[in-house]
C-alpha cells in the first residue's frame, strides 16, 4: 500500500515496470480486503441455472432424461428432477476515478484517495468475481467477464493513472440490468457527473456511487493566505484568508453531497460517502451489499 | 566630515547604510508571507467564493514609506548629523590656536571669537591643553607656546583684540619648532604674506594643521591723496569677485570740534577687479578738516585711512612789502614764495586785514617793515591764537629799525641795526654757506646744498635766548632762520630776502624743503628714508585693529628710518606720528601694498569659520548606541552632555528616536 502511495499517473503511464511493481501490491491489498468478507454466492431463491442445490421437483413431461436425479428418484416411485438455485450472472461495471484529484491525502498517515478507491474497487471486483459475477472496467470496451483472469487484468488497468484534474465516468454501452460501481470524489464538473450518471440511468443500469473524500476535504483546516491548486495545477484559487472561507466551503460540499444523494435516489442508485480515515472494510461491506444484494 | 548644505555628518560612512534601504524595502514589503501554495482537490468547490475579510496582501505603500523613513532617519542619526557643521578639531594632543590677529582679521573678529570659544569648549571637554597666540603679537617670553588648561583661555576670549599690524611669520618659526608635538588650528586672515609656507611647515612637523579662513573677502582702503582738488583713495579687496559697491566716509571735526562724517562717497569694484578708485569732491575748508577716511561697514584698521599733512592744504597769506612793479616779476619778493607754495597750498594775496578775515594758517610777510598799530595788534592776536607768521628780511625791514631796541612781538629776535654784507665788492670775505642743521632744528636731516650762499642778511642781537631760537645758521654761526613761540602760534624769521637779492636760497630746492618742514606747504606723499634719517617721531594717535584712532599710550618715539621702513609692529603701530611741526599718518595698508589671497599647500585641511556649532553629538569618546529602542530623553541627555548649544539638533534626536515605533 505504501508503494502504491508513490504511484503518480505520469509515472504509471510511462513506466511499465513501475506499474508492474504496483500491481501485486494492489492485488494483495484488494485480496486481503476481500478476504475479510466471506459471503457465499447469493442465490436468487428460485430454481435456475446455478451451482447450488435448490430443490427436487417431480419430473414432468418434457424434462430431459439427463436431468432426472436418479438417486432421489430411486428413493421414491416418482422421478425427481434436481433443480439448482438460479444464480443470475450479473455484470458489474466498475469505474475507479484515477484522475489527479484522487492523488491526494491530507495527512501522511492516510492513504491517497485514489489508493483507497482502487482497493475498494478491486476488492469489490474480487468479491463479485468470487460470487461468479462478471466484472469489468467502464474504460474497457469489452463487456464484463468473470474469473480470476479478469480481476488480474482489471488490477493492471487500475494501477495506471489518469492525467485529468478531475475524473468523469466514461461513456460505455451497458446492457440493461447491468450494475455499475462508480468510485470517485465527484469533485469535478458537476454537469459532467450528472450527464454520466443520467446516461447510465437511461440504460437502465443501476449501481452505487461511492464518494471517497479525504478528511481535510471535510474539515477544511486551512488558514492564511493560500493559493489552492488542483492536483494537476489546472485550477487555482487564491484566498487571503482561508479560514474565512471554511463555512462557505463546507456548505458547498454538503450541497454537492446532497446533490449526489438526490441524484442517486432519483435514478435508483445508492450513494455512500467514504472518508479515507475510515476503515475500508465498512465501505466494502456496503458496496457488497449494495451491488450483490437482491436486485430491486 | 561630509556636509550637505547646512548639515554635516561626522560619521558619513554610516550613510552607506542608506544603500541597504532597497533591501529593507524588499524585506518590509514581504511582511505578509508569500501565499502558501497548497494542492487541494476540492478547489473546485472554492471557485467563486469571495474573501469576506480583506487582510491586505501587501504592506500599504504609506506604511512602507513610514518604516523606510524611520530607518532612514535612524541611519542619518547614527551618521551623527550636525546642523551648521563646525569643524571640530578632534584629538588629544595639545592644541595650538594660532590667530593671525591682524587688521585683516578684525573684519570678522566676531566670527573668530565664536570659533575660538567653540574650539576651546571642545578642548575643555576633551581635556586638551591649549595655547592661543596672536601671531601679530610676535613670540613673547621664553615659552611663546604656553599650553595651559583650555578653560583658562575661555575667559580671555572676549579680551582678545586684533592688532592693527600684520604678523611677521619668520619670528614664529623658531617658537613653533621648539615646543613638543601639538596640533594646530590656524585662524588665518587669508592674506598672502611672506614666510607663511615656512611657518606652515613648522606647524605640520608638529602635528595636524587645520586652517580656518573667513569666507568674506578682506576689504581695505589704501592710501589717500589729493587729485585735482578731490580727496582720492583706493579701495582694494583680496578676492576679485563680482561687482561690489561700497561707500566711504570722510570724518573730521566739525566747527564745534565734534568728529562727524564730513562727506560721503561711493565707489564700486568692477567685475573681477581688485582695486577701485574713489574720489570725494569737497571744499578745501572741509577737506582740511578730514582726519580719516573710513570704509563703511567694515571695522578694521585696514579700512581706515588717517590723513596727515599730505592732504592738508594750508591757507597761506602772502604779503609783500611794496606794491609790485610791472616788469619786475623776478625781483618781486613774493615770486619765489608763490612758486613754492601755489602747488601745495592755497595762497591768499590781499592786504593785512583782508587776509586775516580769511583766517589763514600761515601768513608770510616778505620784507615788510613797520606796520600800523591796528595791523600789528590784529596780526599779533592772530598769531597768539595759533597762527604762524613767517617773515623774510629785506631792505625795508632793515630800514624800519623794527625790533632793534626791544624784542618785537612779531619778530623772534632782536635785530642789530644795519645788517651785514659779505662777499660783495665793498667787503672782505666771501658769501657764506649754511651750517648743517642742528638736531633740535625742524630742519634736521636736510642736506645742505653747497651752492646756497648768503651775501646779505639782517643780524640778530646776541641775546641770551638767541641760541635756542636759531633753527638754521650760516657756517660762521650767524643765525639764518630764527623762530619763537608766541602764544599758541609761532613767529619765524628768515634773515634773508624771499627773492634772490640777498642769497641764492630761494633758488635752491632747500627753500621748498624748509617751507615744508615748517609745515607751510604740504609734504610729498611718500616717506623718504633718507629724508627721515635721524628724526624721531612720536606717536600721537594710533589705530587699533578695529580702525579706531586712540590717543597714543606712552609709546616710545620711532626713529625716522624705521618709520620709512613701513613694517608695523607692537613698537610701531599704524597711526599718526608727530615730529615737530610735521604730522605723518601711517596707515595699516601702505600705499604700495598689494593684497593677495593666501595660498595654502595642497591638501590643507580647511575648517569653516562662519558656521557656529549647534551641537556635535559625538566627541569620539563613545559610540552613541541608542538603537531603535532608545528614547528621546536619552538622546537629549547625551546631546546636552556633549555641549548642545541649540535646540535644532535636539529636535533631530527626537526624530531619530521615532524609529522605536
Amino acid at each position: 500500500m505504501n508503494d502504491a502511495a508513490h504511484i503518480t499517473p505520469d509515472q504509471l503511464r510511462s513506466d511499465a515496470e513501475e506499474a508492474a511493481a504496483g500491481f501485486p501490491a494492489l492485488m494483495a491489498a484488494a485480496d486481503q480486503l476481500a478476504a475479510t468478507i466471506s459471503l457465499g454466492a447469493h442465490g436468487r431463491r428460485r430454481a435456475g441455472p446455478g451451482d447450488e442445490f435448490w430443490q427436487y421437483r417431480p419430473a414432468t413431461a418434457g424434462d430431459p432424461l439427463r436431468e432426472i436425479d436418479w438417486r432421489r428418484s430411486a428413493r421414491a416411485d416418482a422421478h425427481f428432477v434436481r433443480q439448482m438455485e438460479w444464480q443470475n450472472l450479473q455484470a458489474v461495471h466498475l469505474w475507479v476515478d484515477r484522475s489527479a484529484s484522487m492523488q491526494y491525502r491530507g495527512a501522511k498517515d492516510l492513504p491517497l484517495k485514489g489508493e483507497r478507491a482502487r482497493i475498494l474497487g478491486l476488492a469489490s471486483a474480487i468479491l463479485l468475481a468470487k460470487a461468479g459475477e462478471s466484472v469489468g472496467l467502464m474504460e474497457d470496451p469489452q463487456p464484463p467477464k468473470h474469473g480470476r483472469g479478469q480481476i488480474t487484468k482489471m488490477a493492471m488497468r487500475l494501477v495506471e493513472g489518469a492525467q485529468d484534474d478531475y475524473g468523469v465516468p466514461p461513456n460505455k454501452e451497458m446492457v440493461r440490468g447491468n450494475r455499475a460501481l462508480l468510485i470517485s470524489d465527484f469533485l469535478g464538473d458537476w454537469e459532467r457527473v450528472i450527464d454520466a450518471l443520467s446516461r447510465a440511468a437511461d440504460q437502465r443500469v443501476q449501481g452505487c456511487l461511492v464518494q471517497v473524500l479525504d478528511p481535510t476535504e471535510e474539515s477544511f483546516p486551512f488558514d492564511g493566505r493560500t493559493i489552492f491548486e488542483s492536483m494537476g495545477g489546472g485550477v487555482s484559487f487564491e484566498t487571503r484568508r482561508a479560514k474565512a472561507l471554511r463555512d462557505d466551503y463546507l456548505a458547498r460540499l454538503a450541497e454537492r453531497k446532497d446533490q449526489l444523494e438526490a441524484l442517486a435516489r432519483r435514478t435508483g442508485w445508492m450513494y455512500l460517502c467514504h472518508h479515507t480515515d475510515q476503515p475500508a472494510q465498512s465501505a466494502l461491506m456496503w458496496i457488497h451489499n449494495a451491488i450483490a444484494g437482491p436486485a430491486r | 566630515m561630509m556636509a550637505f548644505g547646512s548639515i554635516g555628518f561626522l560619521a558619513p560612512v554610516l550613510l552607506l547604510g542608506l544603500l541597504a534601504l532597497p533591501i529593507l524595502w524588499f524585506l518590509l514589503r514581504a511582511v505578509p508571507p508569500a501565499p502558501l501554495r497548497r494542492r487541494f482537490p476540492a478547489v473546485s468547490l472554492l471557485l467563486g467564493l469571495e474573501d469576506k475579510e480583506t487582510t491586505p496582501d501587501r504592506t500599504p505603500w504609506w506604511l512602507l514609506l513610514l518604516r523606510m523613513a524611520a530607518i532612514a532617519a535612524a541611519i542619518l542619526a547614527f551618521a551623527q548629523p550636525v546642523l551648521n557643521p563646525t569643524d571640530r578639531v578632534a584629538g588629544r594632543a595639545p592644541l595650538l590656536i594660532a590667530m593671525d590677529g591682524s587688521w585683516a582679521s578684525a573684519q570678522t573678529w566676531g566670527q573668530r571669537q565664536d570659533k575660538l570659544t567653540e574650539v576651546l569648549q571642545f578642548a575643555v571637554q576633551d581635556g586638551r591643553p591649549v595655547a592661543v597666540v596672536l601671531l601679530s603679537d610676535g613670540p613673547r617670553g621664553e615659552n611663546p607656546l604656553n599650553f595651559v588648561n583650555a578653560s583658562d583661555w575661555l575667559n580671555k576670549v572676549d579680551g582678545l583684540e586684533p592688532n592693527a599690524w600684520e604678523p611677521v611669520y619668520e619670528d614664529w618659526v623658531q617658537a613653533a619648532e621648539t615646543s613638543e608635538a601639538y596640533e594646530t588650528l590656524w585662524l588665518s586672515d587669508g592674506l598672502a604674506r611672506e614666510g607663511r609656507d615656512d611657518l606652515m611647515t613648522a606647524f605640520v612637523e608638529k602635528g595636524d594643521v587645520s586652517v580656518a579662513e573667513a569666507e568674506a573677502g578682506v576689504l581695505a582702503l589704501r592710501g589717500i591723496g589729493i587729485e585735482s582738488g578731490a580727496l582720492s583713495t583706493t579701495a582694494v579687496r583680496v578676492n576679485a569677485g563680482g561687482p561690489l559697491e561700497f561707500t566711504v566716509q570722510a570724518e573730521g571735526p566739525d566747527p564745534a570740534g565734534i568728529t562727524r562724517a564730513l562727506a560721503q562717497g561711493s565707489g564700486a569694484f568692477e567685475d573681477g577687479a581688485t582695486e577701485a578708485e574713489l574720489a570725494i569732491e569737497l571744499p578745501s575748508e572741509l577737506r582740511n578738516r578730514v582726519k580719516r577716511v573710513v570704509l563703511d561697514t567694515v571695522r578694521s584698521a585696514g579700512a581706515v585711512v588717517v590723513t596727515d599733512d599730505s592732504i592738508q592744504r594750508r591757507k597761506v597769506a602772502l604779503i609783500g612789502g611794496s606794491t609790485e612793479q610791472e616788469g619786475a616779476v623776478l625781483v618781486s619778493p613774493l615770486h619765489f614764495l608763490r612758486k613754492a607754495l601755489v602747488p601745495t597750498a592755497d595762497v591768499i594775496e590781499a592786504g593785512f586785514m583782508d587776509s586775516l578775515q580769511a583766517n589763514p594758517d600761515v601768513m608770510i610777510l616778505a620784507d615788510v617793515g613797520d606796520m600800523s598799530g591796528q595791523e600789528t595788534r590784529a596780526v599779533r592776536e592772530w598769531v597768539e591764537s595759533g597762527g604762524m607768521l613767517v617773515r623774510f628780511a629785506g631792505p625795508r625791514l632793515a630800514a624800519s629799525g623794527l625790533g632793534q631796541s626791544s624784542e618785537h612781538p612779531l619778530l623772534p629776535v632782536r635785530l642789530r641795526a644795519g645788517g651785514r654784507n659779505v662777499g660783495g665788492a665793498m667787503s672782505w670775505g666771501s658769501p657764506k654757506g649754511l651750517q648743517a642743521f642742528p638736531e633740535s632744528s625742524p630742519f634736521f636731516g636736510l642736506t645742505v646744498p653747497s651752492d646756497v650762499l648768503v651775501e646779505s642778511q639782517v643780524m640778530a642781537q646776541p641775546d641770551p635766548n638767541l641760541s635756542e631760537r636759531v633753527l638754521a645758521a650760516l657756517v660762521d654761526g650767524t643765525p639764518l632762520v630764527t623762530a619763537k613761540d608766541q602764544g599758541a602760534g609761532r613767529v619765524v624769521l628768515f634773515h634773508v630776502t624771499a627773492n634772490a637779492e640777498w642769497s641764492s636760497l630761494p633758488l635752491s630746492g632747500l627753500f621748498v624743503q624748509l617751507l615744508e618742514r615748517l609745515a607751510i606747504s604740504a609734504r610729498s606723499a611718500t616717506l623718504d628714508a633718507a629724508e627721515l634719517e635721524g628724526t624721531v617721531w612720536v606717536p600721537e594717535q594710533v589705530l587699533d585693529g578695529f580702525g579706531v584712532l586712540r590717543d597714543a599710550p606712552a609709546l616710545a618715539g620711532v626713529d625716522g628710518a624705521r618709520l620709512a621702513g613701513g613694517v608695523f609692529g607692537a613698537d610701531m603701530p599704524p597711526g599718526v606720528y608727530v615730529s615737530g611741526e610735521r604730522r605723518v599718518a601711517l596707515n595699516a595698508v601702505p600705499a604700495d601694498r598689494v593684497l593677495e589671497a593666501a595660498s595654502w599647500p595642497v591638501g590643507t585641511n580647511f575648517l569653516s569659520l562662519t558656521a557656529v556649532a549647534s551641537v556635535v553629538v559625538n566627541g569620539g569618546t563613545g559610540v552613541v548606541v541608542c538603537g531603535c529602542a532608545g528614547n528621546a530623553a536619552g538622546w537629549r541627555a547625551l546631546v546636552a552632555a556633549r555641549g548642545c548649544r541649540g535646540d535644532g539638533a535636539c529636535g533631530f534626536a527626537d526624530d531619530a528616536s521615532g524609529c522605536a515605533g
